[in-house]
């Protein structure tokens, strides 16, 4: 970790700029609105920074703060939005996520896998997460109850993981 | 797949589809450089005993918009915490500044209310709640937590009417207040809106970036300029019923006499109408700043133009400083009601532009010689004429106002710089035309950039689908209605001209720096989808009257 306690403000945005895509990602996979992600990205740098100086790896600096920025996730609820026995299928699938680079790669493939996807799933998922329309909006479209929609949505995403892993076991 | 890999793909493509991390190095530093050193104030989350208020020692004042941090304050009267006050940081930036503030005694209930006081170069803590006040016996700028800067006229009087409030893992802030006008008259300015309100009207301000939702105050302030153009409307109808028809044909719609010579700390071009108020702006300081801040503004956007740039935080301080000053001579200016779409609307009357130029290039050593002084004042006259009609038209739309003072005023700037020598005209666009509204304090993008929202969208159904869910929570919509509004947003903004040029770096920052000419052709994109919208839409009177006044542009930024 860089020397932050002589406190430069080149120090402070390069560590920023280094962890924070892995770490807002973390909070959005977690459930967390974008706005709520910005402000935890930030108090979880904060915390950092405020903290006495450990000397810690790029690996183990990423991993401190998903950790500080995943507990304050939990504290911003009345009752943990997960429980605590879930934690290791989290991290789990975090990784598998977010691999060697926060989840880079994992966005390209994705990508890739979208033109894939069947052309009525592929429509379901630009209407849902291009044109942020509703479940009733793009039900009506496609002729679908609104359970349905969810259902398409779930399987599209489905068929979008299964693609992901594929590519990256043919890779590997 | 379970249950977290499917959240996995489902962040995923929110990100691929827009809802990326933000670089928040700058917000950290700042927060970094300006807290005290206390905790973060927190709400626990089952309290034994219920303190009336909890008051935040730490004031982290805001400096620029959506970067700073405001702080806080929470009121609770039952076992489930209910937030009706919060502690905001007022920076007094000039004047002085008093307001309704609350004991730091925090477990005494209920506690005793406090009148606070602050001058300049100090802050105090603004307790935020329905019917809390803050007033300024004298002209006065503050910072207002993360709402932007606030200018007021001497006994101005804020009262909160509403506002609402965002919990962050304990730590509440105040998202948007609602403040009416008691007394006096206010500009709102933040770094890409600014808003001007005088007593009786409500301003709504978000805090930090662009508010979602400044309708209600843009409605206020667009009745009372509405209330007044028919007043003066019906007065100028009864002027010429009554005089004679060869004394129409010679008189001037504006007389705009030019005094024999400028002079550097006064008035360089006048008129009968605004001559009382105008005169007590003072010039010499509007051109000082004016000067200052070209370079400053120039380099700012410039700096932003590049990819994956930063916002230059010096220089954006140095910016909003300096907007302070000039914010502080915008009361004047709407006190002498110089006609305009708003408070920059007023700002960018030729009258005003010619004066402030006077005092630039006096302040730049490179006064105006006799002769352009002559050819500019036949320009104001000419002009100021045109911007009255303007005024006094009536709109079906209130943007419609703002389309055609934004051509009238183009035609303008062109032609005052036809008047120029070169060395005059890098003193008022150092660097050239940046090719950005906002660059330039001589241009209309001043104007633009004060009413453009701009919205990320891939296509012309995307944009609409965004701009449909506004209006629709706005107007309040049912879902027929709102199909055919969508549909028509659509077909309006399909335009070739709206969806060539990619955003670029500065159109997608933090600043939002828009290509020169892109609000424009969006504000007469919409000025036609709007009509079409109270043509073939169904919609209430009251929605009409909403839709009809609403004053901000929306602006596709293809992706």
């Amino acid at each position: 970790m860089t020397e932050l306690r002589t406190i430069t403000a080149d120090s402070v945005q390069a560590l920023v700029r280094a962890h924070q895509v892995e770490v807002w990602r973390s909070l959005r996979y977690l459930g967390a609105s974008a706005e709520l992600a910005d402000d935890l990205v930030q108090e979880t740098f904060l915390r950092l920074l405020r903290a006495p100086f450990v000397d810690r790896s790029p690996a183990a600096t990423a991993a401190w703060l998903r950790t500080v920025a995943r507990n304050f996730y939990v504290k911003s609820f009345r009752r943990p939005p997960f429980a605590s026995t879930e934690l290791d299928k989290i991290e789990a699938g975090w990784n598998g996520f977010a691999g060697d680079d926060g989840g880079d790669d994992t966005l390209v493939r994705l990508r890739a896998c979208l033109e894939k996807l069947d052309a009525r799933a592929r429509q379901a998922v630009q209407l849902h997460y291009e044109e942020r329309r509703s479940r009733a909006d793009i039900g009506a479209r496609l002729g679908l109850g609104e359970d349905g929609v969810k259902s398409l949505l779930r399987r599209a995403r489905a068929a979008l993981r299964t693609c992901i892993d594929r590519g990256q076991r043919e890779e590997a | 797949m379970n249950d977290w890999d499917d959240r996995a793909i489902d962040a995923a493509l929110h990100e691929l589809h827009g809802s990326k991390a933000p670089d928040l190095s700058a917000r950290v530093l700042l927060a970094l450089q300006e807290e005290q050193p206390a905790p973060l104030p927190t709400l626990a989350s089952t309290p034994r005993r219920l303190p009336w208020l909890r008051v935040a020692a730490v004031l982290l004042v805001a400096v620029l918009v959506g970067l700073g941090a405001a702080l806080l304050l929470v009121h609770r009267s039952s076992p489930q915490p209910v937030v009706q006050e919060v502690a905001i940081a007022i920076e007094v930036l000039a004047g002085e500044v008093a307001c309704d503030g609350a004991s730091v005694d925090v477990d005494t209930a209920p506690p005793a209310k406090v009148v606070q006081r602050a001058t300049a170069g100090s802050t105090i803590a603004f307790v935020a709640g329905r019917g809390r006040r803050i007033w300024c016996p004298r002209p006065s700028t503050f910072r207002l937590g993360t709402f932007g800067v606030i200018t007021v006229v001497r006994d101005s009087e804020l009262e909160v009417k509403d506002m609402e409030i965002s919990k962050v893992q304990g730590v509440v802030m105040a998202s948007s207040l609602t403040l009416a006008v008691v007394a006096g008259v206010i500009t709102w300015q933040s770094l890409t809106r600014s808003e001007a309100a005088a007593t009786g009207d409500v301003v709504t301000m978000s805090a930090g970036g662009a508010p979602p939702a400044a309708l209600v105050a843009e409605n206020a302030e667009l009745r009372r300029r509405v209330d007044e153009l028919e007043r003066q409307n019906r007065e100028l109808s009864l002027d010429r019923e009554r005089q004679p028809v060869s004394d129409q044909a010679s008189t001037p719609a504006t007389t705009v006499e030019a005094p024999p010579a400028p002079a550097a700390s006064s008035m360089a071009f006048s008129d009968p109408r605004f001559a009382d108020a105008l005169a007590k702006i003072d010039w010499a300081t509007m051109g000082a700043v004016t000067h200052e801040m070209t370079p400053v503004l120039a380099e700012l956007v410039e700096a932003m133009t590049k990819e994956d740039a930063e916002l230059p935080v010096d220089l954006a301080i140095k910016v909003q400083q300096l907007n302070s000053k000039l914010l502080e001579q915008v009361p004047a200016l709407l006190a002498a009601e110089v006609p305009g779409f708003g408070a920059n609307g007023s700002y960018t009357h030729p009258l005003v532009v010619a004066n402030t130029l006077a005092s630039t290039l006096q302040a730049a050593g490179q006064p105006m010689t006799s002769t352009q002084h002559q050819r500019l004042a036949g320009l104001v006259n000419a002009f100021s004429a045109e911007a009255q009609s303007i005024a006094d038209s009536a709109h079906e739309v209130a943007l419609d106002q703002l389309l055609a003072e934004t051509e009238m005023k183009d035609r303008f700037f062109t032609e005052m710089g036809v008047a120029l020598t070169p060395e005059q005209t890098k003193t008022i666009h150092p660097g050239g035309p940046s090719g950005y509204d906002g660059a330039s304090l001589c241009d209309t993008g001043v104007t633009m950039r004060a009413h453009m929202q701009p919205i990320e969208a891939k296509n012309p159904a995307d944009f609409a689908g965004s701009v449909t869910r506004t209006l629709s929570q706005e107007l309040g919509l049912d879902e027929a209605t709102e199909q055919k509004v969508r549909d028509i947003i659509t077909r309006g903004t399909a335009a070739d001209e709206l969806w060539r040029d990619p955003a670029a770096a500065a159109e997608l920052s933090q600043a939002h720096f828009l290509r020169a000419g892109r609000t424009k052709t969006a504000l007469r994109h919409q000025v036609q989808w709007m009509r079409m919208i109270r043509q073939q839409v169904q919609l209430t009177p009251e929605q009409l009257k909403k839709l009809g006044k609403m004053s901000r542009v929306l602006v596709p930024l293809p992706r």
